[in-house]
């Protein structure tokens, strides 16, 4: 037995907490953890909000989407899971899941309300005052009509430029959450935004060809 | 800085460009009208009550989770039960099947038939073709044909 050495006071060192990846905390979830539900539609909630919200005219309706859309993703996780523990890795693109399910959500909800030709939250987007009040009305005209332009994007270039845009996520998560590469989704956005001028272009020029009056 | 990354950089910050993007604005024309039409197609950041109806999103989508689980475990206890009922009904009816009392068994009828000799064509006087010109008489030697093979001691002298 070794002489016992005056031992000094063990020091405490702050250690910042990492915070949990989706994987564990849907894991955690699906074993009962129901806080783990909280913490993920916490953290996700923002940006799958600002995705629907493009598609929709009233809140409500986004909040509606949004929520719909996380209950799928966690049920989707309850299907793969399984899957997922007997492959190595097994992780779950949880984040890329939900954004995807939104989309398809906000999609179909717009297609089934027929809600292509309105100005999407026109009514929440504040008037802007500088200026004169014609030329805040024609500032509000082309937002309305450019938001629509964006709606009647090709499909994948309207997922590319909403996730761009709207979520704000990086090429390379944009690329992740659709399937492609991050090559791809910029050359997609390059597109939607070549395209968008063009639409804005034509809608700004006066009509030419006009009937003279007599 | 070329138009590529100038529309990258755009798409992060469309109402603020800064720094080295703007001066690659100041002399492109085509980078400003995307400038001009990206901060037109971007949306307006949410207000403050929907900010506010967003935070309750947790709650409402937990409460909606166990819903839904509910309605699963109940659909699901229903289909058991089904399962059950019809899983049961097989196995009553085929025990009452099998533990059932045999039926008697009737006695077989005999029934008489009366059995007639074989009829040859002969006998049968309605196979009789009844024309007395077709029939050879018997002791007409010339009406007979011998069309069989030779028998094999033929010809040999006894």
């Amino acid at each position: 037995m070794t002489a016992s050495t005056p031992s000094s006071p063990p020091s405490l060192s702050l250690v910042r907490a990492e915070p949990e990846s989706d994987t564990s905390l849907c894991r955690a979830f699906l074993e009962g953890d129901s806080k783990a539900f909280g913490e993920l539609v916490r953290r996700h909630q923002d940006t799958v909000y600002r995705v629907v919200r493009r598609y929709v005219t009233r809140p409500e309706d986004g909040f509606d989407l949004a929520q719909r859309a996380f209950l799928q993703a966690f049920e989707a996780a309850r299907r793969t899971l399984p899957r997922l523990d007997r492959a190595s890795g097994g992780e779950i693109p949880f984040r890329a899941w939900v954004l995807r399910i939104a989309i398809n959500l906000a999609k179909n909800h717009s297609r089934q309300t027929r809600r292509w030709r309105l100005a999407p939250l026109q009514n929440v987007a504040p008037l802007r005052t500088e200026g004169s009040a014609q030329a805040a009305l024609e500032h509000a005209e082309a937002e309305a009509m450019t938001r629509q332009a964006v709606l009647k994007l090709p499909k994948r270039q309207r997922e590319v430029f909403t996730l761009r845009i709207d979520a704000g996520l990086p090429f390379a998560e944009v690329g992740r959450t659709l399937g492609i590469t991050e090559a791809n989704a910029k050359t997609h956005f390059h597109y939607a935004v070549k395209r968008l001028r063009e639409e804005v272009e034509a809608l700004m020029q006066p009509p030419t060809g006009a009937p003279h009056a007599v | 800085m070329q138009c590529e990354d100038a529309e990258v950089l755009l798409s992060e910050m469309p109402e603020a460009p800064s720094g080295e993007l703007n001066e690659h604005l100041a002399g492109c024309r085509s980078c400003r009208q995307t400038a001009t039409v990206l901060g037109l197609a971007s949306l307006p950041e949410p207000t403050a009550l929907e900010r506010a109806a967003l935070s309750q999103l947790p709650l409402r989508a937990h409460q909606a989770w166990h819903v839904k689980e509910a309605r699963r475990f109940s659909v699901q206890r229903v289909a058991g039960y089904a399962l059950a009922a019809g899983l049961g009904a097989l196995v009553a009816s085929a025990s009452f099947l099998s533990f059932r009392a045999p039926t008697p068994v009737l006695p077989q009828q005999v029934k008489a038939v009366e059995q007639r000799p074989a009829e040859t064509l002969g006998e049968d006087p309605d196979w009789d073709v009844g024309d007395e010109g077709l029939a050879a008489p018997a002791d007409d030697e010339t009406a007979f044909f011998d069309v069989s093979w030779p028998s094999l001691t033929e010809g040999e002298e006894q």
